[in-house]
């Protein structure tokens, strides 16, 4: 078993040819031959390549600008899926997508909770095997498994960062856990691991959501807040995975001591936590919300959908709850913008597919204020898949692993080869 | 094998062309109401999105034979409806959202009341010439509708659409350049709406002073849209819940009453007004 990534150390420059298809949509070859700057021999000959593995398809032709008519070519959509794992405390949520990022099939389950990582990991390995089962796919045709989760990736342990701060306080006793490895052992598919905000970001990417921006963010609100990066087509993940915590950029100096340590925190201070709380502290709010009373547990994101729902149909509170919840979020919008000249903004994830129509007019007329607003604007829109945007994400990990060049696969892949290696020779 | 989710999952097959990904709102939202009653009680939702309703067959021809799910919920009722039967054949149980074929249990909505209302809101504004832009003929709910608005006082022109927003903005444009073009369009859902929308103000009409607009299906879209769309809303998680509550009578053996959704109230923004 290995990493789709180490696997497939020949395979750039039909990755080249397949990945500007995937871009394209639809292209001919001479199209190809201009978008990936291959000869004509070589497209040629990568595509029949591509054909024979039935990764492509021809697709009728494109209209006649005199002379022979240009066939087209396309993904095989069916030909290939993926299944993504956003595992976070409350629910786990599955996705299995064929190659263009589809959503084919998807399953909510409860959360991580407070199992043991390990119990944890073979409820997955067995909800994964009856997701593929239900969906009638063969098992060769599953390229493998991306699993992400809200903290950053430490590549030769799997989760955690410093063990104070890896991850968010609920999932605390996973940090250091090697979940790759372990639950490539009983999944028997490659597996690959990532933060929830950046696999947000690259399925908004691959499925086409941030169009051709060359600086592009996907702003993910779910538990918390964070944003994944994709910069000229390229996922960005930092040295260590502790990349796009736009929770805990800074909003006012003097606030209230976050979670994370630091003071004045975006997600402290307006985060679905904080609206949550200030809900729960009003007994009116609260019933006007229909939040359960003390007794039964619910999580955030039901809680903050239920508000998003008040305010909806018009209760006064929740609503002035959310927007200066988005005031603030569009603030530190504004700064991401500003670090990194975004052309566009997806806002995404479950709190934002609740509560999208309130923040998306407040969190763009904030960023009217960006700095580059003289040379161009900032292009705010609300993802099309934002209540499973992480799980489609973790789908396209595994499809970005196989398809694009080298170089520009998820890290994680190539740590947990190493790490298998290791293993191995410690087993032997 | 494990028996990860057999005995706990709850199917629901959606099919679907794939140029219509912009209904995934309005489902991601039902799911979510079925999920939060169903949730309580350890059951999940495994959603499958397929191309026809053949595939949709399949699909539950291989779920009744692995087990996977012990009940069905059937969306998007159509006329002469080959699934009710493959159900029956498969012993699968089953809630319909939407009108039932037999005594099958379901969840309906009031498609009937619901048309009136919106009617009733565009006659009240003094509006008689009114057009109405369809989802897919087959589907039961776009009959009833259609019914509903033929029998209604007014001077009614129905043409049918297909959900999309290409099929939206076409029809819209069709509509305002013929001979006696409506003053009020309604549409049966959200992307037809908003295309249609671009689409009339491209033609240089002003909405709402030269033609009013409703949409079904309030979602961000409409609330978006610049002018914000006048809607039909209905609650569509609370629709989700009553589905979901009908599920768990029916897995426990218990016999399950029919549930009627509360009749969609028009909500009033800024696409409605007197016609000049």
């Amino acid at each position: 078993m290995s990493g789709p990534a180490a696997s497939k150390p020949q395979a750039s420059s039909k990755s080249v040819v397949l990945d500007a298809i995937r871009a394209a949509g639809t292209i001919s070859r001479v199209g190809l031959i201009r978008a990936t700057g291959f000869t004509a021999p070589t497209i040629s000959t990568l595509v029949r390549k591509l054909i024979n593995e039935d990764l492509v398809v021809e697709t009728g032709h494109a209209k006649s600008t005199g002379g022979k008519r240009r066939v087209l070519l396309q993904l095989n959509h069916a030909s290939r899926y993926a299944v993504g794992v956003h595992l976070d405390h409350g629910v786990i949520t599955y996705a299995l997508t064929n190659l263009g990022g589809t959503v084919v099939a998807r399953i909510s389950r409860p959360g991580a909770g407070a199992e043991e990582p390990q119990v944890v990991v073979a409820r997955i390995a067995t909800e994964i095997a009856a997701l593929i089962d239900g969906v009638g796919v063969e098992r060769l045709r599953i390229l493998g498994v991306g699993v992400v989760f809200p903290g950053p990736v430490d590549a030769p342990r799997g989760i955690g960062g410093p063990p104070d701060v890896g991850l968010a306080p609920a999932m605390r006793q996973w940090n250091g856990f090697p979940l790759g490895r372990a639950l490539e052992q009983v999944a028997g598919l490659p597996v690959v691991l990532d933060n929830d905000s950046t696999a947000a970001a690259l399925g908004e990417h691959w499925t086409g959501g941030f169009g051709t921006a060359a600086s592009a963010a996907a702003l993910y609100m779910g538990t918390g807040i964070g944003a994944g990066l994709v910069i000229n087509g390229v996922t960005y993940r930092g040295p260590s995975g502790n990349v796009g915590e736009l929770g805990h950029v800074s909003v006012s100096a003097d606030g209230p001591r976050c979670w994370c340590g630091a003071r004045g925190c975006v997600e402290a201070l307006a985060g679905p936590a904080a609206v949550v709380a200030a809900v729960r502290s009003d007994p009116a709010a609260t019933r006007a919300a229909g939040l359960a009373a003390g007794g039964r547990r619910s999580s955030v994101v039901a809680d903050f959908a239920a508000i998003s729902r008040a305010a909806r149909r018009g209760e006064p509170r929740a609503l002035a709850l959310l927007e200066r919840s988005a005031r603030y979020v569009g603030t530190a919008a504004r700064t991401l913008a500003n670090l990194m000249d975004l052309e566009v903004l997806v806002l995404t994830g479950p709190s934002l597919a609740a509560a999208g129509s309130v923040y998306l007019p407040i969190v763009r007329h904030e960023l009217r204020t960006a700095f580059s607003r003289g040379t161009h604007t900032v292009d705010v829109r609300l993802s099309r898949s934002a209540a499973t945007a992480s799980a489609i994400g973790a789908a396209a990990l595994i499809l970005e692993s196989e398809l694009v060049p080298l170089g520009h696969g998820p890290r994680p892949a190539e740590h947990l080869a190493e790490e298998r290696t290791r293993l191995t020779e410690s087993a032997s | 094998m494990d028996d990860a989710w057999r005995t706990s999952a709850v199917g629901l097959v959606l099919a679907r062309p794939p140029r219509l990904l912009g209904t995934e709102p309005f489902f991601m939202e039902f799911i979510a109401g079925i999920e939060e009653r169903l949730a309580g009680h350890g059951r999940s939702v495994l959603l499958h999105v397929v191309a026809h309703h053949a595939a949709e067959i399949a699909a539950y021809r291989r779920w009744a034979q692995q087990r996977l799910v012990d009940a069905i919920v059937l969306v998007n009722p159509s006329v002469d409806d080959p699934r009710p039967a493959v159900l029956r054949e498969l012993r699968l149980p089953v809630v319909v959202a939407g009108e039932p074929s037999h005594d099958t249990p379901a969840v309906r909505r009031d498609d009937v009341g619901s048309m009136r209302a919106a009617l009733a809101h565009l006659v009240g504004l003094g509006h008689q010439r009114i057009a109405r832009i369809t989802g897919p003929g087959t589907l039961l709910h776009t009959r009833t509708r259609t019914t509903a608005m033929l029998a209604a006082d007014v001077d009614a022109v129905v043409v049918e659409g297909d959900y999309s927003a290409e099929s939206g903005a076409r029809l819209t444009a069709r509509l305002m350049t013929g001979p006696e073009p409506p003053t009020a369009i309604i549409y049966d859902n959200d992307l037809m709406a908003v295309a249609g929308l671009h689409a009339a103000k491209e033609l240089g009409h002003r909405v709402p002073r030269d033609v009013s607009l409703i949409a079904w299906d309030d979602s961000s879209l409409c609330r978006l849209a610049s002018p914000a769309l006048t809607t039909m809303s209905l609650d569509v998680h609370s629709f989700g819940e009553s589905v979901g509550e009908s599920v768990l009578r029916l897995i426990d053996g218990g016999s399950v009453p029919e549930r009627w959704c509360a009749t969609e109230t028009v909500v009033a923004r800024e696409t409605t007004s007197t016609p000049r």
